[in-house]
């Protein structure tokens, strides 16, 4: 059971009906926030010793370069156009003892190295070198010398190439002796390691990692010692040298109990908004997703049905279809034999009327040449046409008498001459005959057929009959044909009706198959349940919002007091150190600052430059300065602040502030080494042991 | 008017014309065609045909009734004669079964269409009703004349009377209107411009041109709007 787990369950007990403690606990637990407070309680880290060594390399004559460069660029170092130029390299030793109360560095030259100074003491106390890489590269051993709350460490390494390898100390109260490694390290990620565990336990400060946006960022050691930092061109913020971690800093070195909670609070509130977020987001999309899939999906489906829809339906009678073609296949080859029966019928029906024809030719022309004869006949010769001898009416008496021919005297056949046919006795029987029958033909159709002879008749007949009949066989085939073209046209009409309906059924088929694809690609996509964020994911964001409240409100309760010393001991700093007309200071819980002078109010921000880093430091102090004081507070006494003077702040400003920080840093037990070219200064205001400093072109190791 | 051919008799199951039959034709022809003898012909004698070839020439019309009828279509269209009465003329010779019953398809010899006449005239020679006469003597060239006794011209008018054999004496008559008084020689070239009659071989029947003849009659009718 926790403070804070009490009052989060307390305040949620009337929302969330049966809500156990064990769950808040469990929540607050598993957000990583400890239920409890714990009051800072200010551990002093003082550096006793620096020294390092190496070899510088340095291009030769190029010492008339004092343009006041950057602070951190104040070591002797090749620029491009001097690359080809003749190098020297020089060993260099510094070994420096620095005390209590304010240290100075100077050079009265810039790029002579006393940046590095302070550089190389933050890179051993943080693990991380702030160097220049060429100057980190010219270091080959370091050691530096510190306390925490009078306990003496080491750190202790030989770098090459710039990379560190070394060991964490502790020393031997003693000071005899090399004392008990605490840590190794080889590069500089496990040195910066090794030195943020170390640290943040010795000094007891809390990982102030928040949560950015997506991902909880780290800040620990690293952030707190940048704080220690002043640069004269890095004014904002007021606290530290991350605008985002300031306020945290403040809470943190204020002491404030709650704070290192309302650190770990923050973060799981956003971390968890971020999840539920993502998570509703993921949701959100997979589930617009899914609804766009399902409505292909089930148009799909719809298209699918429809067209089976449309398809009449019909029984798949394959043996039917098959019957019905196969009749029609018999109609039709029925109709085309018996179009060739009736193409058949036909010639014999013109072959019989065309015998008839012949038969009434030849009936014709012998009818023809015995009507012709009997013309002849019943004339009387009257010569011989060979020889014109006249036929004598003796020769008319013989034929008449004797039976012989008129004209030729030759004998007559009797019986022919009965049928008044003349034809003489020797002529062959058969050819008599002929003349006979023809005679008689002549005679019955000049009789106007009243002859009885049924001869000819018959064989008339019997061709006007076989005309009948091949006319009747014609026109009994054609009405056959007639028929059979009917059942032909009528099995080819079924035949294709039932194919078509047999295609229908095949296309149904197809339509069935679409149909029940189509439906089991929606079924796969049917809608599963979307995982929004549960009632318990809302118990942990109610729980987490719940203690952020209880916890800035006890924060709150907690800092103000403290804020409210702070604020005046850095009115009354800023005026010891020479802000004019500033009348009061107010520290917020948010690490901004407004000021008042001469009346007017306004924000840290909007003030001089030269105000900004008396009030940045100052605000330092007096945290430290009301931490001592009070017994409550985190930081760990220790500053850097480097070339202050600038344009921002004069030589007399800087003598009144340093002279104000020796006695402030000495009252509070604090360390601060400053960095400055204005050499002079720090020898008149610091007494000799606390200061290391390079005259002329000299330099500082 | 059908475009269905009339109904004819095979060619070759047609029965040959009977010498009683030639003998008919030719007094008629002579009756009809032959002109009358002059005072230079021997006595005797009522009409003439004065050669041989002009009378085979008309006893080819006289037995191929398609050609008598194209040669009728061809005296239409030349504005000779009447289209409205001889257009149906020729019509009826094309389709009427009694002109294809007397159809008796000639030999071409040499001389064109040729039928010995020598049997049929002796007939007509024996009973007084006509006799030949010969012109010229080796080796000059000769040509027969083919008188008509007054006997001759009798029988002739016998003949109309009769029921069947009165049909020849109607033929002969568009025969001799056809012919008109062209000499043997004219009338063989126009028989050899009908195309069938030309193209018959040597000794060869000589084929019907009636489907020929049907077309010509056709635009006959239509050019001069006479009805079939």
């Amino acid at each position: 059971m926790t403070v804070l787990g009490v009052e989060v369950h307390e305040k949620l007990a009337r929302e969330w009906e049966g809500l156990d403690l064990a769950r808040v606990e469990q929540v607050l637990a598993d957000a990583g926030i400890q239920g409890g407070a714990s009051a800072g309680v200010p551990a002093q880290l003082h550096v006793v010793r620096v020294a390092f060594s190496g070899t510088k390399s340095l291009i030769t004559g190029g010492d008339s370069d004092g343009d006041g460069g950057s602070p951190g660029d104040d070591v002797a170092a090749p620029a491009d156009d001097r690359a080809d130029r003749p190098r020297v390299e020089v060993p260099f030793e510094f070994d420096w003892r620095p005390v209590a109360g304010v240290n100075g560095v100077g050079s009265e030259k810039n790029l002579r190295g006393k940046s590095s100074v302070l550089k190389v003491i933050q890179w051993a106390l943080v693990g991380r070198s702030p160097l220049r890489a060429d100057v980190q590269q010219w270091v080959g051993a370091a050691n530096v010398e510190f306390t925490i709350g009078g306990t003496a460490f080491a750190v202790r390494f030989t770098a090459v190439d710039g990379v560190p390898s070394g060991h964490l100390w502790q020393r031997h109260p003693s000071g005899n002796g090399d004392g008990a490694k605490l840590g190794l390290f080889t590069d500089e990620a496990s040195f910066e390691a090794v030195m943020n565990s170390f640290m943040l336990k010795w000094l007891r400060l809390e990982d102030i990692s928040v949560w950015a946006k997506d991902h909880l960022q780290p800040h620990a050691w690293p952030a707190y010692a940048g704080a220690l930092n002043f640069n004269a061109d890095e004014l904002d913020p007021l606290i530290g040298n991350v605008p985002t971690l300031s306020t945290r800093l403040l809470q943190m070195f204020a002491g404030t109990s709650w704070a290192p909670t309302v650190g770990q609070v923050n973060a799981a509130v956003s971390r968890h908004e971020y999840e539920t977020s993502q998570a509703a987001e993921q949701t959100k999309a997979g589930g617009e997703f899914a609804k766009t899939q399902r409505a292909v999906a089930a148009s799909k489906v719809e298209q699918a049905q429809e067209a089976l829809d449309k398809l009449p339906a019909a029984a798949a009678d394959v043996a039917g279809v098959f019957a019905l073609v196969g009749l029609a296949n018999d109609t039709s080859r029925a109709s085309h034999e018996l179009q060739m029966e009736i193409t058949t019928a036909r010639g014999v029906l013109a072959d019989a009327r065309a015998r008839v024809r012949t038969e009434e030719a030849r009936k014709h022309a012998a009818n023809e040449d015995a009507l012709a004869r009997m013309f002849f006949n019943s004339m009387e010769p009257t010569q011989c046409p060979r020889c014109a001898s006249k036929v004598t009416e003796q020769h008319r008496k013989a034929e008449h008498d004797d039976h012989e021919c008129s004209l030729c005297h030759s004998d007559l056949d009797l019986a022919a001459l009965d049928d008044q046919v003349m034809v003489a006795a020797g002529v062959p029987d058969d050819e008599r005959e002929r003349l006979r029958v023809t005679a008689s033909r002549a005679s019955s159709a000049a009789r106007t057929e009243d002859d009885d002879d049924a001869d000819v008749v018959d064989t008339m007949t019997a061709l006007e009959e076989d005309v009948a009949e091949a006319e009747a066989v014609v026109e009994a085939m054609e009405a056959r044909m007639a028929t059979a073209t009917r059942a032909e046209r009528d099995a080819a009409t079924a035949a294709a009706t039932a194919e078509q309906a047999l295609s229908v059924v095949q296309q149904r088929q197809q339509a069935e198959i679409n149909l029940a694809r189509a439906q089991g690609s929606l079924e796969v996509l049917t809608e599963t349940p979307t995982e929004l964020p549960g009632p318990d994911n809302d118990l942990v964001g109610a729980v987490l919002k719940a203690a952020k409240k209880v916890v800035d409100k006890w924060l709150k309760a907690d800092q103000d007091p403290i804020l409210g010393m702070i604020s005046d001991e850095i009115a009354k700093l800023g005026r010891e150190f020479g802000i004019a007309n500033l009348e009061r200071v107010a520290l917020k819980g948010n690490a901004n600052m407004t000021v008042q002078t001469g009346g007017a109010e306004e924000g840290y921000g909007a003030v001089s430059g030269g105000e900004r880093i008396r009030l940045k430091i100052a605000t330092a102090i007096a945290l430290m300065r009301v931490g001592k004081r009070e017994g409550v507070g985190r930081h760990p006494g220790l500053l850097f602040i480097d070339s202050p003077a600038s344009e921002e702040i004069g030589e007399g400003d800087l003598s009144q502030m340093l002279g104000a920080l020796v006695d402030v840093a000495t009252e509070a037990d604090v360390q601060l080494f400053v960095a400055t070219a204005h050499t002079s200064l720090l020898t008149k205001v610091l007494p000799p042991a606390n200061v290391r400093a390079a005259q002329g072109d000299e330099y500082v190791w | 008017m059908t475009d269905e051919p009339p109904l004819t008799v095979a060619e070759a199951d047609r029965p040959d014309a009977t010498k009683n039959q030639h003998a008919i034709r030719v007094l008629v022809l002579l009756d009809t065609c032959g002109d009358p003898v002059s005072a230079d012909d021997p006595p005797g004698f009522v009409k003439v045909v004065r050669s041989e070839l002009r009378l085979q020439a008309l006893d080819f019309w006289l037995r191929n009734p398609d050609y008598l009828a194209g040669e009728l279509i061809t005296k239409v269209a030349a504005g000779e004669v009447h289209a409205a009465t001889y257009l149906p003329l020729a019509q009826g010779l094309l389709d009427d079964p009694e002109p294809n019953l007397r159809w008796y398809p000639t030999p071409k010899w040499l001389r064109g269409a040729y039928e010995a006449l020598d049997d049929a005239f002796s007939m007509l020679q024996s009973y007084g009703l006509a006799e030949v006469r010969r012109q010229g003597s080796p080796p000059l060239s000769h040509r027969n004349e083919f008188f008509l006794t007054e006997e001759g011209v009798a029988a002739a008018a016998d003949l109309a009377d009769d029921a069947v054999l009165s049909w020849y004496g109607k033929q002969a008559a568009l025969v001799h209107l056809v012919a008109g008084s062209d000499k043997g020689g004219r009338l063989k070239e126009r028989q050899y411009e009908q195309a069938e009659y030309a193209q018959t071989q040597l000794g060869m029947r000589i084929r019907s041109i009636a489907p020929a003849v049907r077309k010509r009659l056709i635009e006959q009718f239509e050019a001069t709007g006479v009805k079939a």
